[in-house]
């Protein structure tokens, strides 16, 4: 790589984990468990590539091709939020009452954190309160790369540092795309996986029908589509062989060592199975959450990108078909060797099949969890203000210490803030709340203030008022100091049902599109509306159509 | 001393990048860069480019033109970062370029 070249990939990488975020190409000379999946990655690929090492970012790993070399960006935030997704996935103290609840937590903590990406810092700071609230005093302790650096070097281990990684190895394989690696993967193969991932979720039939033809249309970058999914299974294969070869060489080099006798390093055919499993529902748990952020934070949400966050498990589903089908043969011939008979495949099957069982419950529990902060998350008409949720979280801590986790993650959770270039007055007051919860709160804004009347009501119920007329959906948005917001507000309380009221809402925005925005934000998806704003031609003819009665159908 | 080429940086969902890939001329030393994550999204593209100062106005009235703008994720122009960019937020840029170039 020329220096020039160097420079174009630290720029895309500043872009892409965050403007104080800090990487260095990883040095190929360490020792470490790293290389060794690196240099088998190499001798497969028959190609060289560098790898970025990334931390103080997103949580992100991606590969970029287009260079003279290929890059993978590897960020040890993912390694973390793997390691926390994969210890409340696998964690044996809970009941199933109690299992879902740190899920949500670990959910919304999240889909906070990756909204951070997104442009609406009040949700991303709501959700991160929201999480710190949530969990009901059941809570896991998150993992620190530190932490994680410690641990056994055994099969989770492995699949926590590397499955990531040696993923976007493999869609290097992609480009070459020769006959052997489409092995069992034409279109037919890859639509009988979608059918059978379909069959098996939960989804409405309209949406199962519109899926499978869809799929079939084979449409550029469908997420269901065999073009897309096929590149996914032959990163997923070779992720999974990348790792089965060099954790099985991991564990023989730490079997031969003095002291051995650890036996969570020995390798085991059965949780290494049973860990690639696992892995595909981490990945599936966190893009679950990265997607409900964009759609969450998007003004006015795309139809596509709501489809992709309902099929995305059953993308993975699909790609967990391929995965079983590798493992079935790989441990076949690991255990039995190249001339296996009938009964020993069954052995194998059965055993996968006992596998996928054993991990029922803990994928039931976590979408539940999952489904509830995607609830919180996505109910637009629920979401309340930054303001409303910062009071319930002072509420909540008024009587008693804020516990130093919390305090921590927000403090680290302003700080990636910061380095995304996100500045936000609500990240400081949030950061000042966890210091000092009883302070009374100071918020400093800049911009233009506007008013809008908001209606509040049961089960946390709170949006913009609108009126329904001949014109559409208007939503009337008044200057800080109208002389007639009072009285239209009293008028508007008139209008609506028992058990909802009129609150006022202040809304401070530098342009017409951030009050658009940011007033979108909290109206149903699919709602069209048009914002009237005092001061504009449109509000006087409106006002006066409503106060002579004439605005109606 | 105003500089006398600017680095260019566009990232853009999906199949756009084919109509950009219009807008470039070789002069401007293009880059196409496919990124892709675990997430089985299909790949987007980060397009680097090197810019003579002239030839950025032309660039922005395309994009602010174009009808693929709402998969342009990010523009960067030498120090000026716009995230999902307006056609108007184009046009105000273009504008202060314009101003800036003697």
């Amino acid at each position: 790589m020329t220096p020039d070249e160097r420079a174009v990939v630290e720029e895309v990488l500043r872009a892409q984990l965050g403007r104080t975020a800090r990487w260095r190409a990883y040095d190929r000379e360490l020792d470490s468990p790293m290389n060794i999946v690196l240099a088998a990655a190499e001798a497969h690929l028959g190609t060289p590539f560098t790898v970025y090492w990334g931390e103080d970012g997103l949580p992100e790993i991606f590969c970029l091709q287009g260079f003279s070399t290929p890059v993978v960006a590897f960020s040890t935030r993912y390694v973390e939020l793997w390691a926390d997704v994969r210890g409340a996935l696998t964690t044996d103290v809970l009941g199933p009452e109690l299992a879902p609840r740190p899920i949500e937590q670990l959910a919304l903590r999240l889909i906070a954190e990756f909204s951070l990406k997104e442009n609406d810092p009040e949700f991303a700071a709501s959700t991160m309160l929201r999480s710190s609230m949530a969990g009901e005093g059941v809570s896991f302790l998150p993992n620190s790369i530190a932490s994680l650096e410690q641990e056994p070097i055994g099969t989770p281990y492995m699949a926590c540092w590397f499955y990531g990684l040696a993923h976007e190895l493999g869609h290097f394989v992609g480009s070459r795309a020769d006959a052997t690696a489409s092995k069992g993967m034409s279109d037919d193969d890859v639509l009988a996986g979608v059918d059978s991932a379909l069959d098996r979720s939960s989804l409405p039939a309209s949406v199962v029908d519109e899926a499978r033809t869809s799929a079939r249309s084979n449409r550029r970058g469908y997420i269901l589509a065999p073009d897309t999914l096929r590149d996914e299974v032959r990163a997923d294969l070779f992720a999974t062989s990348l790792l089965f070869e060099t954790t099985v060489r991991i564990a023989r080099m730490i079997a031969d060592a003095p002291n051995e006798g650890d036996s969570e390093r020995r390798f085991n055919i059965v949780a290494f199975m049973s860990e690639m499993a696992l892995s595909l529902n981490i990945i599936a748990m966190l893009e679950r959450c990265r997607r409900t952020a964009r759609h969450a934070c998007e003004p006015v949400p795309k139809r596509e990108h709501a489809i992709e966050t309902l099929l995305h498990p059953v993308a993975v589903g699909t790609r967990l078909t391929f995965v079983r089908w590798y493992l079935e043969v790989a441990a076949v011939q690991y255990v039995f060797g190249d001339h296996p008979t009938q009964q020993q495949r069954q052995q194998v099957s059965q055993a996968l099949d006992e596998v996928m069982e054993n991990l029922h419950p803990a994928i039931e529990a976590a979408e539940k969890g999952l489904a509830a902060a995607m609830t919180v998350s996505l109910d637009r008409e629920r979401r309340g203000s930054f303001l409303d949720v910062l009071e319930q979280w002072r509420s909540a801590h008024a009587t008693e210490k804020v516990d130093a986790v919390d305090v921590i993650a927000i403090e680290q959770f302003c700080a990636l803030a910061a380095s995304l270039g996100k500045s936000s007055q609500v990240f400081d007051s949030m950061r000042d709340a966890a210091k000092h919860p009883s302070t009374p709160l100071e918020m400093r804004v800049s911009g233009t203030a506007y008013s809008c009347p908001w209606v509040v009501g049961p089960d946390g119920f709170s949006r913009p008022f609108g009126l329904d007329t001949k014109h559409g959906h208007l939503i009337f948005i008044f200057t800080h100091d109208s002389a007639i917001y009072q009285p239209f507000c009293e008028s508007s309380a008139e209008l609506l049902k028992e058990g909802y009221s009129i609150a006022s809402t202040a809304l401070i925005a530098n342009s017409e599109r951030e009050l658009r925005d940011a007033i979108a934000r909290h109206v149903r998806t699919g709602k069209e509306f048009r914002l009237v704003i005092e001061g504009s031609e449109d509000f006087t003819m409106l006002i006066e159509e409503l106060a002579a009665d004439t605005i109606w159908e | 001393m105003a500089p006398d080429a600017l680095t260019v940086v566009i990232d853009c969902e999906g199949d756009g990048v084919d109509e950009l890939r219009t807008a470039l001329t070789p002069e401007d030393k293009p880059q196409f860069i496919e990124r892709r994550n675990l997430s089985g999204d299909v790949a987007t593209w980060i397009v680097v480019a090197t810019l003579a100062v002239q030839s950025i106005s032309p660039l922005l009235t395309f994009l602010a033109q174009w009808r693929g703008l709402t998969r342009v994720k990010r523009i960067k122009i030498g120090d000026i970062e716009i995230e999902n960019p307006s056609a108007e937020d184009l046009e105000l840029l273009r504008a202060r370029m314009r101003a800036a170039v003697p």
